[in-house]
């Protein structure tokens, strides 16, 4: 019964990159391709999971299907924090997206990049873009989690909980935690529906595949770091300091007016994680004259990994950068 | 083989699978009744509750086991009641091992010759012997032992303790009872639907089961449960691990560094990391202007 199961190979990356910087925990990736467009992306990951499910299997990578249209792509990897890390702030992390943004203005010789963000990272690219316009040309944000006064399970949590008692007991919030409380937000569907499924589905080669890509993803969670965890709880869920305007970032007001350059949107229409509303509240807020929503029937994941989401949206997201890229 | 697999899979995934496959066993033998004699009953259901919500009961378990051991470093009352049938199992063990260590050298001396290690070894016993002060510590006064500043970690450490236990209940308690009304709508549904296939009567029972949790975990009455529970765990593991550290750190013959003290040398390291990042972009920006005004002279 689970011979086929030990034959799946699970691989992640499938796009060649280098590491150009190391900064302890943080790494900025450069991609290799052939540059057919002045304006670079930088891709700015979430501090929650990892950042290969944008190029997890040929058939559905984001980062390949920008590569083939000659975009110069580069990612930020947040690292694993261990307890040393426990204390890095939002602000640490705004500070490397700064150092790698100067670093690939630089290098390309621009003056300004898109800044692609991907779930929690879309709300650091917001932060960034409002604390430094001049250097964004385009913010696309996926998934993003801006306005936190939502109704889904998630966010009532994060509201009933008290995020300083945990990172006092235990420094981190392990992966480990994380994955659970991420499955008990939909128990039924995500640990029997789905796993049922899988036994459905055992002597099928081509569904294991698929199947195992996504839960080696899903469960190769790195820690969140105390003070990141308690930041993120208390003044994003908790006080909703971004949209409201009273958020700080080592001293600087985090002013969403400034955010005025073309701003893309990608959401999913069932995302239990960041719902529509999670989102569309901040584009009705922000001046950007040119803003566009793009949105699939998926959930979270779906968006970034279904083939469906590949053949529709994602070319039409691409064609939407590219056409700002030069 | 299944070892293989555990050490392939991420451990989630594995506990999942095997999770799965059971729950789908036991729907089996419930569908075999239910196509048989068109019945089922509630009580058939509980296997099924355990390998679902054991995944995620098993921080607290874990958290259970860790408190048993955790225990044993600190004499409770029970350690102290008990403390006369440790000492009479103490002495009885020793005289076992006299016993043992006599007649094993009465018959092995005149087959074997003592060697000088042999000697040391003897003479080594003999010099520690010189340091058992025949002093006993009374246990039973543990209270006053404990540094001042530990004491009322130790308290709240106790006392939060508790509050989780009483809402470790309350939560299981809570999801068990949420199952049961899933489960007690799908009987019915069952039992009106007559299904012919067991996909189809699978399907019908998850159906039920995220019904009722998606109503569930948003419910008031879980979030305040949910939170009450975690706050009192971590409150808890907090207390304990500053008692502890407490007790380390008043050691004046301890050789240990605690979490505490380490956290704050992380702390500042990542302070002088910060002001070193800062000084220099001061810098950056002072070559910068310097170098803009030597081009304008």
């Amino acid at each position: 019964m689970f011979e086929k199961i030990r034959e799946v190979s699970v691989k992640p990356w499938t796009c060649e990159f280098e590491v150009v910087h190391e900064d302890w925990l943080f790494k900025l990736l450069h991609f290799k391709g052939e540059k057919k467009h002045r304006v670079p992306l930088l891709f700015v990951y979430a501090f929650i999971n990892r950042p290969y499910v944008l190029d997890l299997n040929e058939d559905v990578s984001v980062v390949r299907k920008l590569i083939n249209e000659g975009i110069d792509v580069w990612m930020i990897d947040w690292g694993y924090p261990k307890r040393a890390d426990r204390f890095l702030k939002i602000e640490d992390y705004i500070d490397y997206i700064d150092f790698c943004v100067d670093l690939i203005r630089k290098e390309s010789k621009v003056e300004s990049l898109t800044l692609h963000g991907y779930c929690l990272g879309s709300t650091l690219a917001t932060i960034y873009t409002a604390l430094n316009p001049e250097k964004v040309k385009n913010l696309v944000i996926q998934t993003p989690p801006l306005n936190f006064d939502t109704e889904n399970a998630l966010a009532l949590w994060a509201k009933h909980i008290d995020p300083r008692k945990i990172s006092q007991a235990v420094g981190n919030v392990s992966g480990e935690m994380l994955n659970i409380a991420f499955l008990l937000i939909d128990p039924i569907r995500l640990v029997l529906g789905k796993y049922q499924g899988l036994i459905d589905n055992i002597e099928d080669p081509r569904f294991l595949k698929e199947f195992f890509s996504m839960d080696f993803w899903i469960f190769d969670s790195p820690a969140v770091a105390g003070k990141v965890f308690e930041e993120y709880i208390e003044k994003w869920y908790h006080k909703n300091e971004i949209m409201n305007g009273n958020y700080t970032v080592g001293g600087k007001l985090v002013d969403l007016s400034k955010i005025t350059m073309p701003v893309l949107a990608i959401y999913a229409e069932k995302d239990h994680i960041t719902p529509p509303s999670a989102v569309l509240p901040f584009l009705e807020k922000i001046p950007a004259k040119e803003k566009k929503a793009m949105s699939v029937d998926k959930g979270h994941i779906g968006l970034t990994v279904s083939k469906s989401s590949h053949a529709k949206l994602w070319n039409e997201a691409i064609r939407w950068i590219v056409e700002r890229s030069d | 083989m299944v070892i293989d697999l555990y050490r392939k899979l991420p451990k989630e995934s594995f506990e999942l699978l095997f999770r799965n496959l059971a729950v789908r066993d036991h729907l089996k033998e419930i569908w075999r009744v239910y196509e048989q004699f068109g019945s089922i009953s509630e009580e058939d259901f509980d296997k099924i509750f355990n390998e679902v919500f054991r995944f995620f009961l098993r921080p607290f378990e874990i958290v259970l086991l860790n408190e048993k051991a955790i225990r044993s470093m600190i004499p409770l009352d029970e350690m102290l009641s008990g403390k006369g049938v440790f000492n009479a199992y103490a002495e009885f063990m020793n005289s076992l091992f006299s016993h043992g260590f006599l007649t094993l050298k009465l018959l092995s001396e005149p087959l074997q010759q003592k060697t000088v290690l042999d000697s040391f070894i003897e003479e080594w016993r003999e010099f520690l012997r010189n340091f058992d002060s025949g002093f006993e510590i009374n246990l039973s006064e543990y209270p006053f032992l404990l540094p001042g500043t530990a004491k009322n970690y130790f308290l709240d450490c106790l006392s939060h303790w508790s509050t989780f236990l009483e809402n470790y209940e309350k939560y299981r308690g809570l999801l068990k009872e949420a199952y049961m009304s899933a489960v007690k709508t799908f009987i019915e549904v069952a039992e009106k639907n007559k299904f012919k296939d067991f996909d189809k009567f699978r399907l019908s029972f998850q159906e039920a089961l995220a019904r009722e949790f998606d109503c569930l975990i948003k419910s008031e009455e879980y979030l305040e449960l949910q939170g009450i529970l975690l706050s009192s765990l971590f409150d808890h593991i907090y207390c304990l691990r500053r008692f502890l550290e407490i007790i380390i750190e008043n050691n004046p013959a301890s050789p240990f560094a605690t979490v505490s003290q380490i956290d704050e040398a992380y702390k500042r390291i990542l302070d002088l990391k910060r002001k070193v990042s800062e000084l220099e972009k001061r810098i950056e920006k002072l070559e910068g202007e310097i170098c803009s005004k030597k081009s304008e002279k």
